[in-house]
């Protein structure tokens, strides 16, 4: 698929189509998203780790990581939650947007409470029907009132500018694509 | 929330009560939308949600209502609450228009405010649709007027989405029956901004007659109402209308002469009234274009 900066409305129909097909069992989406988030993380550990500073410590810390894997994880999520293609790329950006603040890192701390999270809230914004936070927080491990907290801290934290223009989407679609799989899945060429 | 002292309930909105308040420290009267309680099952809701998100965004123009801030706290059992504070208006324009209406001395609202709210209402309305947001809900209770300053605002985004991120459908399950679009109403999935310039179109004969142009009691009614007066569409003014999901045969109705119907309106008034109110929604003229009617012609516009 070439790759351009902008892309047209119908490319984007047809990379959320793309989005939804499975490979081996889950969704394209699922591992770009994953594999995209891995190796931010790795990347930030490392710095943390050269340049001995400490990331923030927040709400959306676990005192210890999950044993779900972050591919598990979303796949859990995803089953679940039932939400479109559109909602996981749409979380990625609200993720993007909370970790502009100043020494917020994304680690294998933070990662499932925001994504959770985003998800959650992109789900809310974007879809007719909206399953409830109880259902959420069962979905991702956490109890209702840790999930009623995460979601308020994150809109504070995002300013609640939960909209994303059609161009902004359209460009992270091409981000992801691009930067999503290299070894791991073969690109339909 | 003891920055704000609470003066009366005003009213109850899609997701909550409102109250009139005052900020204790400025002395500024301010309009508190506090967000449901129950709020542990679902969290925040989507509408209140979707609201401050989108009026983040267009709270900037003069004729939609500003968001002045979103204020957390804890009531009484220690739940948490969401407060949103908006500036304050004193009436809306059902209000407004029923003032004119039941009283001792009813009167036709003078044409030259009718033409000024319009105005405002179609700039309202073309802001959001250039920063890509369908209102859905527009009616004369979600209007805001400022009566002495002949201001009109659009209040009440919770019905509002943003048109940006391809999404399978819409639900239908929008707009107050009066004011809903025949597409909608006709059950189409894909709808876009025409659906509040039809609004706009009802709440502009409103205005003009000081009642509902469409007083529908069901969705079949509602379509009755308007295919008595527009007469029964066909694929040849509409094409692909027979083919809606929620399409049946219908009595064949002739259309009105629509000048009729708001008598208090001139030819230019009328000419605007029948492009909002065009079946086919690509053939509805769109807020921006509305602002060009030679309907305003005799508008300073300049004051906008």
């Amino acid at each position: 698929m070439a790759l351009k900066s902008e892309a047209t409305g119908s490319e984007i129909y047809a990379l959320l189509e793309e989005y939804e097909k499975s490979v081996s069992g889950t969704p394209r989406i699922l591992l770009i998203l994953s594999s995209v988030l891995e190796r931010t993380i790795i990347k930030n550990e490392k710095l943390l780790k050269v340049s001995k500073k400490k990331d923030v410590v927040t709400v959306f810390h676990g005192t210890k990581a999950p044993t779900l894997s972050i591919q598990q994880y979303v796949e859990r999520i995803y089953k679940y939650s039932k939400c479109s293609p559109s909602c996981f790329v749409v979380a990625y950006i609200y993720i993007e947007r909370y970790l502009q603040r100043p020494d917020a890192y994304l680690t294998s701390s933070n990662v499932h409470r925001l994504l959770i999270t985003s998800i959650m809230t992109a789900a809310k914004f974007l879809e007719n029907e909206y399953i409830g936070n109880t259902y959420y927080a069962k979905v991702g491990g956490v109890s209702t009132e840790e999930m009623n907290r995460l979601e308020m801290n994150f809109l504070f934290n995002l300013d609640f500018r939960l909209v994303v223009s059609p161009d902004v989407f359209g460009k992270y679609c091409l981000q992801l694509e691009k930067e999503g799989l290299p070894n791991r899945i073969n690109k339909p060429n | 929330m003891e920055k704000y002292e609470k003066l009366e309930k005003v009213g109850e909105g899609t997701y909550g009560k409102v109250y009139k308040a005052k900020d204790k420290e400025s002395g500024e009267v301010v309009a508190l939308k506090k967000t449901r309680l129950e709020m542990d099952e679902e969290g925040v809701p989507p509408t209140a949600l979707r609201e401050v998100s989108l009026l983040q965004m267009l709270s900037q123009s003069l004729y939609v209502v500003r968001l002045l801030c979103v204020e957390h706290s804890m009531n009484k059992h220690g739940k948490p609450l969401l407060y949103l504070v908006f500036e304050y208006l004193e009436t809306d324009l059902k209000k407004f228009i029923d003032s004119h209406r039941k009283c001792a001395n009813p009167r036709a609202l003078p044409p030259s405010l009718v033409q000024s709210f319009l105005y405002q209402l179609c700039k309202g309305v073309a802001h959001c649709h250039s920063h890509g947001v369908l209102h859905r809900d527009l009616k004369p209770q979600n209007l805001l007027v400022d009566k002495e300053r002949g201001i009109l605002k659009i209040a009440d985004l919770g019905l509002g989405r943003a048109f940006t991120v391809p999404l399978k459908s819409y639900t239908h399950e929008i707009v107050t029956l009066w004011y809903r679009a025949p597409e909608v109403l006709l059950g189409s999935t894909h709808y876009s901004t025409a659906v509040d310039i039809w609004s706009v179109g009802c709440i502009f004969a409103e205005m003009a007659r000081r009642q509902a142009l469409f007083p529908g009691d069901s969705e079949f009614q509602q379509l009755l109402h308007i295919f008595r007066l527009l007469g029964t569409p066909t694929d040849k003014d509409w094409p692909g209308v027979t083919s809606l999901r929620d399409w049946h045969v219908y009595p064949k109705w002739e259309p009105q002469n629509l000048a009729r119907a708001v008598p208090a309106l001139g030819p230019d008034g009328v000419d605007l009234l029948s492009k909002m109110l065009k079946y086919d929604p690509a053939e509805r003229i769109s807020a921006k274009a509305a602002l060009d009617h030679p309907y305003f012609d005799s508008l300073d516009k300049s004051q906008f």
